[in-house]
């Protein structure tokens, strides 16, 4: 079956090969960069059109447009990006002209000393047919109102998106559409992160002050992307201000934070940012009973503009948590508790323009995640590191066929070594990913773009090798002037795997002799509509069906098999036997998404009906069952309001930029229970024959996930006071967390009390966050 | 104006959902159990046999009715097929062999015990099948380090010494199960100034003293007949004193049962089933194991 589908593929994209050999020399071409003119910074997702005709195109990752087979004549060309002034220009086309147009846009901010979301000019319709199926964008200045736990994060902040889901406030996870958080894909400047968490998964790794773009895909992604079942987060830091000198400085409850921006002659720009908690210089130096603990990120990127056709872009990041904890300081020989983990990438990326229809990207990464951990006799070491060759050529034929090309080959080494009384753990893996994918774009008439793409994986790893095509087709329909349809469907395969751990670092495997590859197919049909000018509403209907799924086993330690023993007798395990059980998975839901992003009220109202399940060899009697994360509703508000702009828009009074501002976020949450595995009874038996004394009762759990928690609900609160000065601006703010201490519920507990010759149970809840006030200050030059 | 009131309504919504205690009932179906608590050691005869039932959530249990006293129970050789009847002793409220011949357990063989009872009105049955461990297994106390020491001593390089026990394997056994129990666990004997920092005060909260005082560990070990050592961890020391240690060659039964029953419950939470091995309708453990004593102190 997977054969025919993929020579149905094949044949679409040799299709739009005659297309390509049918096209003409005699029509012109307009191409270049757009950059914001105050700091240089290339655009990404900037809207380019010829008015008045279907002719456009959005940005790429570099910030580059082309708009390629144009007739000739004249027009006028547009180019718009929210938050900027539009910018117009009259061009005349010749025939084989290829025109070069670098476009500088001038943000609101120059022109207002404030930060202004007006609407660009290109149709918010418009807007969303140029977005990839199910791609959600996010802005660093949509991520800071949100309001979070003491300070902006962007997984918390994606967490309010439809299809995508939390399992608990101390996780900054992110469950797509059924899908768990092993299955995504994040990506730094093109680098991948492994585990990007902070404070025990509490925040993560991604510092807010140095991003640039953020995207994610939560599904039906295209050819380029893959080696993930479920989504892509892909995160653009700043490339550096190319005019002048700027810094941003924050404090916060939990962190002091810097990015400074500097520009390195004409050639380029230099960026860096710096976070760190403070907590252990505080009230860790007050405290004895609590654990030494810190953590801090750094970013350092340096864009070089070698040329109108080269840029070279490096980019570093360095994350660390680090945590001792002296268990008894009283004494000299207390034990101490090491546990320390983190994130290192380095990325170097050539951006070369072959010619003005003719636009690549060539990176090396590096990315490696490591943690240890050690108490008494226990120790553990726990690495990812990739080192990664990729490239991709984006081919702009004409307007109605365009091309991506690339490849990727990447070298993994995942060493996992576990000292523990009485036993050794060795596993190193060094898994091969080779991948080569074809993409096309084919605009079949104005109102109808097709987007075929097949993706080649091949993975070797311990002795075996797998080779799997994965096809991949978007469709977009304009339905209408306001409304568009979209369908998406694509083969995703994914070659390693992960133990998932609660608060500490989750441990990576890969495809070997005991574990084959997962897969998962991707159906995803969507209706995208503007609302009023400026709302964007989007529907999306999705089924995704999961095969060959591992689940970790959660007793794989009776399992697993020593390959070898020590002189002493001790069992030295140095595979990954046992450590999964094989299943099958399939999640299926509705996400609705109004969102605007311009005017003094901006924000999001997203609702997602979605339904999970899995079925796992030797589990649940066989049964399919709920995983924890499923949540059928969940409902989310996301509201951001420049006050003073506000009551004057209720009072149709013209908008007007304020010196001082007072800005209120608001934040709810509705979302069904989560499913839990609770007790269905108890029983009393000794945990040894020797030991006949009452340890208390045991639990025997009844079917998998079969209770449901209460709903989960939360109102978040942000007030932040906005005062520009000159030179700068500082923006104090408030933020309150679950202002109305709910004390939605994680997890129940069951106790037990002997009274004489009787037990009493009871069960309680384990709550999650209650109210959590923070202040903080932002300071910006 | 219309805004006005749409977001008054809404955040007026979003205080009263969002307000207060969340309470929970779990109300999973009671499904009937017999619970076995059952070990058989080789050349002894069989004592060990205590069926209780299991309760439903948040129903008292009274210990002094939980034992079923009237189960059908017998024990079947695997290989020669003799079963015999198992009898309730009131005095140890075990089942047990109490025939005109011994029936004596033999390394190596295979068990099988079948029980019938009724449990909240419902007839059930089970079965288990243990196989012995074969003989060979023994601590070896001249080779075991079993001399007094201080508490956390270090020996003459300023290292951290350990307790080693050294035993003979059982050629078909790979899991050792050790309990450690401290005779002279008291609150005079508690270890103030232990390296983990457990704080006196809370010694007699919950089932604290007993957890500490009943110490469990585990270890893997080469399969076939050889020596292997094991070491005795400082967390499993809490009193000065005497301690006793039984080391068990346990067969598979007893293994899965010892290591996940007390397991179940994920950090996140969430409950696991535990690995038993039982056919029908029942829980707990059937297993066998030989066992070895041994006996040192901790000094102050």
């Amino acid at each position: 079956m997977r054969k025919k589908i993929l020579l149905a593929f094949m044949s679409i994209l040799l299709l739009a090969h005659q297309n390509f050999f049918a096209a003409g020399d005699s029509k012109g071409s307009l191409s270049g960069f757009v950059q914001d003119n105050s700091s240089g910074e290339s655009l990404i997702g900037a809207n380019v059109f010829l008015m008045d005709t279907y002719y456009g195109s959005s940005t790429n990752q570099s910030g580059y447009y082309s708009l390629t087979g144009l007739p000739i004549g004249e027009y006028t060309i547009m180019c718009s990006y929210i938050g900027y002034e539009s910018y117009q220009k009259k061009v005349t086309i010749n025939p084989g002209q290829k025109i070069t147009l670098d476009i500088e846009l001038t943000p609101s901010t120059i022109l207002t000393q404030s930060v202004s979301v007006i609407a660009d000019s290109v149709r918010t319709s418009e807007r969303l047919y140029r977005k990839s199926v199910s791609k959600i964008t996010m802005t660093p200045r949509e991520i800071e109102s949100a309001p979070q736990v003491v300070e902006a994060d962007l997984l918390r902040t994606l967490q309010t998106m439809p299809g995508i889901a939390s399992v608990s406030d101390f996780s900054s996870e992110l469950y797509v559409r059924g899908g768990t958080p092993d299955q995504n894909l994040y990506l730094i400047d093109g680098t991948d992160v492994y585990n990007p968490e902070h404070l025990f998964g509490l925040f993560s790794t991604f510092n807010t002050d140095a991003i640039k773009n953020v995207e994610i895909s939560k599904g039906g992604f295209g050819a380029e992307y893959g080696g993930r079942l479920s989504s892509v987060l892909d995160v653009t830091n700043l490339d550096g201000h190319r005019k002048e000198y700027t810094s941003k400085t924050s404090i916060s409850l939990l962190s002091a934070k810097t990015t400074m921006q500097f520009p390195l002659g004409s050639i380029g720009a230099l960026s860096g940012s710096i976070r760190r908690t403070y907590f252990d210089k505080t009230i860790g130096q007050a405290m004895d009973d609590i654990p030494n603990y810190y953590f801090y990120d750094g970013h350092l990127k340096a864009y070089l503009d070698l040329g109108h056709s080269d840029k070279l872009s490096l980019s570093m990041y360095k994350g660390k948590d680090d945590m001792d904890f002296t268990l008894n300081p009283d004494v000299d020989d207390s034990e101490v508790m090491y546990y320390d983990w983190g994130n290192t990438t380095a990325s170097a990326r050539w951006t070369h323009l072959f010619s003005p229809s003719l636009f690549g990207n060539f990176w090396v990464t590096s990315s490696r995640f490591d943690s240890y951990f050690e108490f008494e006799n226990i120790n553990e070491e726990n690495d990812a590191h990739d080192i990664t060759t990729k490239g991709n050529l984006e081919y702009f034929y004409s307007q109605a066929l365009q091309f991506k090309l690339g490849f990727e080959y990447k070298m993994i080494d995942i060493i996992y070594n576990s000292d523990f009384p009485g036993g050794r753990v060795d596993i190193t893996q060094n898994p091969k990913h080779l991948a080569g994918y074809v993409q096309s774009s084919w605009r079949i008439s104005p109102l109808l773009e097709m987007q075929p793409g097949v993706r080649f994986n091949s993975c070797s790893n311990d002795g075996k090798t797998w080779n799997n095509f994965d096809p991949r087709l978007t469709l977009k329909y304009r339905l209408s002037e306001f409304s568009n349809l979209k369908f998406a469907t694509g083969l995703y395969h994914q070659y390693l795997f992960r133990i998932p751990r609660a608060f500490i670092a989750d441990i990576w495997s890969s495809s070997d002799r005991y574990f084959d590859t997962a897969d998962a197919s991707h159906y995803i049909l969507g209706y995208q509509r503007e609302v009023a000018n400026d709302y964007e509403l989007e529907i999306e209907t999705y089924f995704k069906d999961y095969h060959d799924l591992y689940f970790y086993d959660y007793f794989f330690y009776n399992e697993m098999e020593a390959a070898e023993y020590t002189e002493k007798g001790d069992p030295l395990y140095t595979n990954t036997k046992g450590l999964y059980n094989k299943g099958k998975a399939y999640s299926y839901g509705l996400d609705f998404l109004l969102r605007k992003d311009v005017g003094p009220l901006t924000g999001w109202v997203s609702y997602s009906f979605g339904k999970a399940y899995n079925k796992i060899e030797g589990q649940n009697n066989g049964k399919w069952f709920q995983p924890r994360h499923d949540r059928t509703h969940t409902f989310n508000l996301i509201s951001n309001m420049d006050i003073k702009n506000f009551l004057r828009q209720l009072k149709h009074e013209p908008y007007h930029r304020d010196t001082k501002q007072w800005k209120l976020g608001i934040g709810f949450v509705y979302a069904t229970g989560q499913p839990l595995t609770t007790a269905s009874s108890i029983y009393v038996n000794r945990p040894m024959p020797d030991q006949n004394f009452y340890h208390g009762y045991n639990l025997y759990p009844g079917d998998i996930n079969s209770f449901r928690l209460p709903p989960y609900i939360r109102l978040d609160f942000s007030l932040t006071y906005v005062r520009h000065y000159k030179h700068f601006t500082l923006e104090p703010f408030l933020q309150v967390f679950n202002i109305t201490n709910r004390k939605n519920v994680w997890f129940i507990t069951y106790e037990d009390e002997l009274e004489g010759q009787k037990i009493v149970q009871k069960t309680e809840t384990v709550g999650m966050l209650p109210t959590l006030p923070s202040i903080g200050v932002n300071i910006q030059f | 104006m219309k805004y006005i009131r749409i977001s008054f309504i809404i955040a007026l919504i979003a205080l009263i959902a969002g307000c207060g205690d969340v309470t929970v009932n779990v109300d999973n179906d009671y499904e009937p159990k017999i619970v076995v608590d059952g070990y058989i050691f080789p050349g002894q005869p069989v004592r060990e046999i205590r069926l209780t039932r299991n309760y439903a959530l948040n129903e008292d249990i009274a210990l002094d009715e939980y034992v079923l006293t009237d189960a059908t129970v017998t024990l079947t050789d695997v290989a020669s097929g003799q079963t015999v009847p198992l009898q309730f002793s009131e005095d140890t409220e075990n089942f047990g062999y109490d025939g005109p011949d011994d029936f004596i357990i033999q390394p190596g063989k295979s068990y099988k015990l079948y029980a019938e009872a009724v449990v909240s009105g419902k007839p059930l049955w089970t079965s288990s099948t243990t196989t012995v461990p074969e003989a060979g297994f023994a601590i070896n106390r001249a080779a075991s380090n079993l001399a007094p020491m201080t508490y956390r001593q270090n020996d003459e390089h300023g290292e951290l010494m350990r307790r080693e026990i050294v035993f003979e394997r059982s050629p078909s056994i790979t899991q050792y199960p050790a309990s450690i129990i401290a005779l002279d666990a008291s609150e005079s004997t508690f270890i103030t100034e232990n390296a983990f920092g457990f704080p006196e005060d809370q010694l007699f909260e919950d089932n604290n003293f007993e957890l500490l005082k009943y110490q469990n560990m585990w270890y893997e070990e080469q399969k076939g007949a050889g020596q292997s050592g094991i070491d005795i961890e400082w967390f499993s020391i809490w009193f000065y004193g005497r301690y006793r240690l039984i080391l068990y060659a346990a067969d598979q039964n007893f293994t899965d049962y010892f290591i996940t029953h007390q397991q179940i419950q994920d950090i996140d939470g969430n409950l696991w089933e535990p690995v038993f091995h039982f056919e029908g309708d029942g829980i707990g453990v059937f297993g066998s194991a030989i066992a070895d004593t041994v006996y040192f102190e901790i000094t102050r």
